[in-house]
């Protein structure tokens, strides 16, 4: 008994010691987001380990603050999360039960991308007073300012400091990753910017207030939203008003974020015509989206496209509705 | 003199300049001048409920849900980081019955020079996961009946709780804690040094992306004290009364990952059980267990059902209050169990409505319940653990 309670001892510290020497000489970097993943792998390299804790496919603004995601923050070196109050409901528990002085607020390893931005390049920051009858509205203004990809290369600047600052030994590493992807970004955005130029002033119709930057950044004009309020299902009434703005403007495209259940996002569209686009929340939340670049390319692609296959009038729900319209 | 009135109105310029200056950018100025940047964070639960029943006077009246339309419960929380080193929380309850008063008080460390974390003063001890719960984090109208049983409704007390998160792959968290020792209960002994002692171990894992498996274990010690519930005449040959409470609990969590709004189930369930060293002779068990089952079949709407149970002796009829407050054969073992469901409407995190029914038994006593409570939350409250 004796032995085997001995021989238990010794590979309980020799996984521990393992454990410890797994990840050893990396910079272990945690993300709220894989797009703030994506962009640290840029910049870091070979020298960072990134984990990510929300997953493309989840809605970031709802993740449960999970134990695991601890013992992630618990070996962190550094932590960098979107804020503007998008993980508000569940990182502060992460960060308190992590017990890891690292990443804490106010330390070295504490990193609100959001700083990268200034104050006027928030969009949506509510004047006067906030509260909860007007929806899920964030105080601090709109957190996803990565569908902006100007707003990327800010971010990865601000992350690449701070790596540096952790990390100097590898600091030109870190900057020749910083400039290669700073130039691949800006390459990218004047390619994007010429294949949606024909996008600029068209209207837009979304289910939620999510796509701001990237419809301010490629210069369509939110017409309406399906949402009653920000993370409100739309009332049936809210639901006839959209379909008749849509049909008085004559809008061609609904978009909606993979997150949402499009089932009422579809009902819109099939009411009226308009093109449903289903577009990847956030990175890896659908299939050819598994970074940074082909997130953003993805989104533009195929907002380009649907608008340039909607240009026409729509000929056959015209010839639908007046099928109905006879049968009556 | 005119270099006087150059100064005075240079003077006026650079007054009104920096009145003009702060006024446009300190927003977090009242009117009165007094900075609220650093404010906390205040929130407001309250939880009102209808109850219908089929018995005159309601079994559990005092604990549970009285028949009738009532404010049931509110709680005021303030939460703020007092320093570098420190969170503080403090927790205000009362209902129509009671008066506001203090719930919980106590602060957490926010940084320490070793992986620990410090819990102190007056709180809810961790033990299990109800006990943890304010009743406006209940899956149900009504706390679990075996922590009624053996807490008296919780297991709260002034003490300190020290947390380390062990070494390994999955989350294992070990918490040892003291306590004055004051629950009326099972610790209410009056003797300087009669603490009460916990301990607390909690594991987790990621079966998937988007199921998840916790499992913990809990033991509670400390003196009791020789003050009985029935007022049965003391005995002078007792030297010591002591109890031990362990009990276990597990929850299994299944969220998609993708529209993990809108569907969800959860599975968990607690087994409590306590015993009296009465002059080292132990006594037979008062003990039981609940489990839920929680399902979540669209963004707004949760299909809930309960069933708990728990077990006393007739050993332990002169140490612990009446169940119910009902007056039972003492000369017999007691058992109750309830049974509910309960379809929830949860609009926003903000605001709950949920009907629930509720069939119970009390040993020979039957009640069939009915309530109808809503849930709400103004203010900024800090997010639930998981």
């Amino acid at each position: 008994m004796k032995n085997l309670l001995r021989f238990l001892i010794v590979c309980l510290i020799i996984l521990i010691l393992g454990l410890e020497q797994a990840t050893a000489g990396k910079l272990n970097i945690v993300t709220t987001l894989p797009s703030l993943a994506s962009i640290t792998e840029s910049v870091g390299g070979d020298y960072v380990q990134v984990y990510s804790i929300t997953r493309g496919a989840q809605d970031a603004h709802y993740v449960e603050a999970k134990p695991s995601y601890m013992i992630k923050l618990n070996k962190a070196d550094l932590l960098i999360y979107s804020g503007l109050e998008l993980e508000i409901g569940w990182l502060p528990l992460l960060i308190q039960g992590a017990r890891n002085n690292k990443v804490t607020v106010g330390s070295r390893g504490n990193l609100n991308a959001a700083l990268a931005l200034s104050v006027e390049n928030i969009l949506e920051k509510p004047r006067g007073e906030v509260d909860r009858s007007m929806g899920d509205v964030h105080p601090s203004g709109n957190p996803h300012y990565l569908l902006n990809p100007h707003n990327a290369i800010l971010v990865a600047e601000l992350i690449t400091e701070r790596i540096i600052t952790l990390d100097p030994e590898h600091k030109d590493q870190y900057e020749q990753n910083l400039s290669r992807f700073s130039q691949l970004i800006t390459n990218r955005i004047t390619e994007l910017e010429n294949m949606a130029a024909h996008l600029q002033d068209k209207d837009i119709v979304c289910y939620h207030v999510h796509w701001s930057y990237l419809l301010d950044w490629l210069k369509l004009k939110p017409k309406g939203y399906i949402e009653l309020r920000p993370g409100i299902p739309p009332t049936p009434k809210h639901k006839q008003e959209i379909i008749a703005l849509i049909k008085e403007k004559q809008i061609k495209v609904v978009i909606v974020s993979s997150w949402k259940e499009p089932t009422k996002a579809r009902e819109v569209a099939n009411a009226t015509g308009a093109q449903l686009l289903v577009l990847p929340g956030e990175v890896n939340a659908m299939k050819g989206t598994d970074s940074y670049i082909k997130w953003i390319e993805y989104m533009v692609t195929h907002l380009s496209e649907t608008f340039a296959q909607n240009t026409q009038p729509n000929l056959e729900h015209q010839r639908q509705r007046e099928r109905k319209r006879g049968n009556q | 003199m005119s270099n006087y009135v150059y100064c005075l109105i240079i003077f006026s310029f650079i007054l009104l300049w920096d009145a003009t200056v702060y006024s446009q950018t300190d927003s977090d100025a009242s009117a009165t001048g007094i900075s609220r940047a650093f404010n906390p964070a205040i929130s407001v639960n309250a939880l009102f409920s209808g109850m219908g029943s089929d018995r005159e006077i309601s079994l559990l009246e005092e604990s549970g849900t009285p028949p009738g339309l009532h404010c049931q419960a509110v709680d005021i929380e303030i939460t703020s980081n007092v320093d570098v080193y420190l969170q503080s929380k403090f927790v205000f309850g009362g209902s129509e019955k009671e008066p506001l008063g203090i719930e919980e008080a106590y602060l957490t460390t926010l940084r320490m020079p070793i992986p620990i974390m410090l819990r102190g003063g007056m709180m809810l001890s961790t033990f299990g996961r109800y006990n943890l719960y304010h009743l406006h984090h209940m899956a149900f109208a009504e706390n679990p009946l075996i922590l009624d049983q053996v807490f008296s409704p919780k297991l709260r007390d002034v003490g300190i709780e020290v947390s380390y998160l062990l070494p390994f792959p999955w989350y294992s968290d070990l918490i040892v804690g003291v306590f004055n020792g004051n629950n009326p209960i099972l610790f209410d002994s009056e003797k300087q040094g009669d603490f009460a002692y916990l301990g607390h171990f909690d594991n987790f894992w990621d079966l998937t992306d988007e199921t998840t498996w916790r499992i913990g274990c809990s033991a509670v010690t400390g003196a009791k004290g020789l003050t009985y519930a029935h007022d049965i005449p003391f005995d002078s040959s007792i030297a010591r009364i002591s109890s031990l409470t362990w009990g276990i609990d597990f929850h299994l969590k299944w969220k998609p990952l993708q529209y993990g709004r809108y569907h969800s189930f959860v599975l968990e369930g607690e087994y409590v059980n306590t015993t009296l060293n009465i002059d080292k002779q132990r006594t037979d068990p008062l003990n039981g267990f609940y489990i839920q089952g929680l399902y979540q079949f669209a963004l707004r709407w949760w299909l809930q059902a309960r069933y708990e149970r728990f077990n006393r002796t007739k050993e332990l009829y002169n140490y612990f209050n009446n169940p119910g407050g009902i007056e039972v054969d003492r000369t017999k073992d007691f058992s109750g169990n309830r049974l509910s469901f309960a379809l929830a409407y949860v609009p926003t995190e903000f605001s709950a409505y949920r009907l629930q029914y509720n069939l119970m038994q009390l040993g020979e006593f039957k009640e069939q319940q009915i309530i109808l409570q809503v849930n709400v939350t103004i203010g900024s409250h800090p997010a639930h653990k998981y």
